[in-house]
């Protein structure tokens, strides 16, 4: 992308696209092996991708005529006449267009890496300039990212995750995102406030994450110290397990053949480029340690 | 069917059905203070709003009775006191948003939907309304 300025990151389940800057994700559902996700800046345009996960032999062609069939069946429903091209195919791409009340254009292809069939498309109304702005993002969409890592971008945060993590819960809320990886016993936690100015207007960071982790940090005998983080205010947390109940869970967890993660590391610090907060958690055990890996892929602005 | 329930909804506004607006009506929307609030800045830059209350018989009783103040303070906090600086019914909610985009370095999506929100919940407390369209008045 030449105008890397004005443009941003969106990708869930390691599934990335580069899209203009006022654009951002508005919609995602489903997991690893299938799952959509959605982007758009409030107006008419949309970049919308679908993935699935597919054996060894599998007909692209017949994929992508399913597709165009089933919007084909949708159109009619609505009593809306249908066209559709499929344009070329060059290094196992299959580009098609298609034109009812929307018009879109899109691709589709597998990844012989990380064996998804990935449809791809940005669509608009019968006035947007679909194809323009399809030849900027659609190049620019990428399956699966870096060996061992899968990127996840919203509204900012750009964190690649190691693979084997998935993801447990998220919220993405306007101000505040939370995403909770889980692998085995092991958590990860990336975390995201916004409006740093104001949250920290009267308080320490140390203090208003104390104050913010308290429930999560119950468990744990911690300590936080202050550290300079990337010439930004930040603080590193340190905590262990501690207390009967907790020892009974881990007690449980030996039992049933887990390793008990009974260790927290973590990072928040103030990004003042962006007036936001971040916190990057491990909780884990003591052979599985990602969080610097994790903390260094973070981009927060 | 129409005219009667124009009559219907007259009297009984809990049939009224609510204008559903586009998201570039609501953009443009200018949203403004309700004329019978008071309100003032206070050292911390926060908005103390004075909301009147009741003036009815029976609210005038029951105020007497259990010697209820004669108004209820609202306080916004800073982000809430800017916007509220900004419902004068000459921004849109679209320069409001943009505002506190900057101001904030939120992402417009983020700042839509807070700003949004916001602008409704005061909505419903009646200490806002919208005008649609054109200038204001002056």
């Amino acid at each position: 992308m030449s105008d890397t300025k004005h443009r941003t990151w969106v990708g869930w389940q390691g599934v990335v696209a580069e899209v203009p800057s006022d654009w951002s994700l508005v919609a995602v559902n489903g997991d690893e092996k299938n799952g959509y996700l959605r982007a758009d800046n409030g107006g008419t345009l949309a970049l919308e991708v679908k993935w699935s996960k597919v054996g060894n032999n599998v007909d692209l062609t017949s994929k992508l005529s399913a597709y165009l069939e089933d919007l084909r069946r949708r159109a009619r429903k609505r009593k809306v006449k249908f066209e559709h091209k499929l344009k070329s195919k060059d290094s196992g791409v299959l580009s098609f267009t298609w034109r009812a009340d929307r018009k879109a254009q899109g691709r589709l292809w597998k990844c012989e890496q990380c064996s998804r069939v990935i449809i791809a498309q940005v669509s608009g109304t019968h006035s947007d300039d679909v194809s323009s702005v399809a030849s900027s993002v659609l190049p620019t969409v990428i399956d699966h990212s870096e060996a061992g890592w899968r990127t996840w971008a919203m509204y900012d945060l750009v964190a690649d995750i190691p693979v084997g993590y998935a993801l447990e819960r998220h919220k993405l809320m306007s101000g505040y995102i939370q995403l909770i990886f889980r692998k085995k016993t092991n958590k990860l936690i990336i975390e995201r406030w916004g409006i740093a100015n104001v949250a920290l207007k009267n308080t320490s960071l140390r203090e208003w994450i104390k104050e913010r982790m308290a429930r999560d940090l119950e468990p744990y005998d911690f300590k936080i110290e202050d550290i300079e983080f990337d010439e930004e205010i930040g603080i590193i947390i340190e905590g262990r397990r501690s207390g009967l109940l907790q020892m009974l869970k881990s007690a449980f967890e030996f039992i049933t053949f887990r390793r008990p993660a009974t260790r927290l590391d973590g990072y928040a610090w103030v990004c003042s480029e962006s007036n936001r907060i971040y916190s990057v958690q491990s909780i884990h055990t003591c052979r599985e340690d990602v969080l610097d890996g994790v903390l260094e892929r973070v981009v927060c602005h | 069917m129409g005219a009667v329930y124009n009559v219907v909804s007259q009297y009984l506004p809990f049939l009224r059905k609510k204008p559903k607006l586009s998201r570039d009506q609501a953009l443009s929307a200018r949203p403004i203070r309700n004329p019978l609030l008071q309100w003032e800045r206070n050292e911390n830059g926060e908005i103390r709003l004075r909301v009147p209350l009741r003036r009815d018989r029976l609210a005038r009783i029951l105020g007497r009775l259990l010697r209820a103040p004669e108004y209820k303070e609202i306080l916004l906090d800073e982000v809430g006191s800017d916007i509220w600086e900004l419902c004068d019914g000459n921004h849109t909610v679209q320069s409001i948003v943009a505002n506190a985009c900057r101001k904030y370095k939120l992402t417009r999506r983020e700042c839509e939907a807070s700003v949004g929100t916001y602008l409704k919940m005061l909505t419903e407390r009646n200490l806002l309304g919208f005008q649609l369209g054109g200038r204001r008045k002056k």
